[in-house]
């Protein structure tokens, strides 16, 4: 059996800028919550954009339930089911919510389950429905994140890619922020998540799986428990805890 | 002598104001496809004026062979055709680049496709002049008669930046043509495939352009030289709309053709387009973004 997601030997950049040497990831089972932290400038950005096809690898493969992903664009990878929310959110500023949502489903995958993630996202974040009318770029930094994974919602994704999804919200925003995610998860069994995150403890507690990425490359995987008590991460990411 | 110059031009006040309308929503016509492709594609189409030369001079060919109707849609069809063309086979190597080297390598892509085709039609085509005189020559509104193909070309302007808006605000590929301008990114992560989006903005542009052209034709005289003039006062247009917003375009459109016909008929058409860029000036010495464009 291979792996749901497996991300073999990639490397990738921007022109003449390496970021990525050979960098491995893998999400054994559809379901999982699978986590990547590292220090600034590792390459967990990078290594989403591969996965999300906004960026196309020099070297190595990427495989998705069995089929390679390589060469397929990233609107291809939204219809197979791939959704990735940016740390950048890439709004369309001028939109009301309604109609940013609105595209959200444009793929075929999303445009058959409209009414019903619609549903779904406005329940999980009853904020977006109050601000249905007004334009995406009039919106706090925690409602632009809201829209951004409601967004990425609309398309009926059973891949989920969180691209440091509690940046530049408040503390209490973060803690509804992942018992939203959680809530998502339990709801939609199926529904599989990569997390890249800062705030490691929040990664540890969310997530059955753990990427520790260091310089471009997979320096350590495991499961939270192990790693907590692993004395590099506790003193490089846990604070000593 | 104030006080008769006064007079004669509130007597004629309606009549100039329907032509500078009639004229504004024409460079409206040609400045929503320089602003849509700016939007869309970072490419500022020099050429775009080109675009309503194609179809006048082709109606223009074909009109005793074909009919008014007929001539006018083969015109109009040719433009589109030329668009898809710009799009997949002139600008191929500035889409290979990325920020401020794609503006250049397209501007001046777009400038040479201007010198080529205003030198070809100049020197094919010298004395084709697209002249569309329909038999009611005058319409009688409120008392006051007005020439019915200047009403005609302002109206079917107006419904065809009516529909424009409309296809942009409702359908769901105009709101992916929208979302592409916005950010490009994120309109590729909701699945919209950019390229056929940006092929079809080409394709309007040069549809509406085209209109823009064989419209000239009816209120007044479209010839082969014409198109630089078109593109010039477009791309006014589009600046003081606002770059990317197509209302503001719309708006701007319909101010600068009313000032410019309003200040012939007081000063002169040489002058008149001294004020148009005073006011141009004016416009954007005041609101640095445009008349209705939003401050980043």
């Amino acid at each position: 059996m291979s792996a749901y997601l497996s991300v073999s030997g990639i490397e990738a950049g921007y022109g003449e800028f390496q970021v990525l040497w050979g960098l491995d990831l893998e999400i054994p089972e559809q379901g999982q919550r699978v986590g990547v932290i590292g220090p600034n400038g590792a390459g967990k950005t990078t290594a989403m954009r591969c996965i999300a096809g906004i960026l196309q690898p020099k070297r190595g493969k990427i495989d998705f339930k069995g089929r390679t992903l390589n060469g397929t664009p990233a609107n291809k990878r939204v219809e197979m089911g791939i959704s990735y929310v940016p740390s950048e959110k890439e709004l369309f500023p001028k939109m009301t919510v309604m109609e940013v949502l609105e595209l959200g489903a444009y793929t075929k995958r999303g445009k058959r389950e409209f009414e019903r993630n619609l549903d779904f996202v406005f329940t999980l974040f009853p904020r977006l429905k109050e601000r249905r009318n007004q334009k995406a770029g009039t919106l706090s930094g925690g409602e632009q994140q809201m829209l951004a994974i409601a967004r990425a919602l609309m398309s009926s994704p059973e891949l989920l890619i969180l691209d440091e999804p509690s940046t530049g919200l408040s503390p209490l925003l973060v803690e509804e922020l992942f018992r939203s995610l959680a809530e998502l998860s339990e709801r939609k069994g199926s529904l599989t998540v990569l997390l890249v995150e800062q705030r490691v403890p929040m990664a540890f507690s969310f997530c059955d799986l753990i990427y520790v990425i260091e310089g471009g490359r997979t320096v350590l995987k495991g499961e939270p428990e192990e790693l907590a008590s692993d004395p590099r991460i506790r003193a490089s990411y846990l604070g000593g805890l | 002598m104030v006080e008769a110059a006064l007079n004669l031009l509130l007597s004629q006040l309606p009549v100039v104001l329907v032509d500078g309308i009639t004229f504004g929503l024409q460079l409206a016509l040609v400045a929503v496809g320089i602003t849509m492709i700016f939007g869309q594609a970072q490419i500022l189409n020099l050429s775009h004026g080109e675009f309503a030369v194609i179809a006048a001079i082709t109606s223009a060919l074909l009109i005793p062979l074909l009919g008014v109707p007929l001539a006018v849609l083969a015109g109009i069809a040719l433009a589109v055709a030329f668009g898809a063309f710009v799009y997949k086979v002139v600008l191929l190597p500035a889409f290979r680049l990325q920020g401020e080297n794609r503006i250049l390598l397209g501007l001046f892509l777009m400038l040479g496709l201007y010198l080529l085709l205003h030198g070809y039609f100049t020197n094919q085509f010298p004395t084709t002049y697209l002249s569309i005189r329909p038999e009611v020559q005058t319409v009688e509104l409120l008392g006051m008669s007005f020439r019915f193909s200047a009403v005609l070309a302002a109206g079917i302007s107006a419904v065809l930046l009516a529909l424009l808006a409309v296809f942009l605000k409702t359908t769901m590929t105009g709101k992916a043509i929208r979302a592409v301008s916005q950010n490009e990114t994120g309109s590729m992560l909701v699945g919209i495939t950019v390229d056929r989006i940006r092929l079809l903005t080409f394709l309007i542009g040069g549809a509406l352009a085209g209109s823009a052209g064989i419209m000239r034709g009816l209120a007044a005289t479209m010839g082969p030289e014409s198109g630089i003039e078109l593109t010039v006062l477009a791309l006014l247009i589009s600046v003081v709309g606002g770059v990317r917003s197509v209302p503001g375009t719309v708006v701007a459109g319909l101010m600068l053709g009313i000032v410019y016909m309003v200040a012939s008929f007081l000063v002169g058409t040489y002058l008149s387009v001294v004020i148009m860029l005073a006011v141009t000036i004016a416009v954007l010495v005041l609101r640095p973004q445009g008349l209705l464009g939003e401050s980043e």
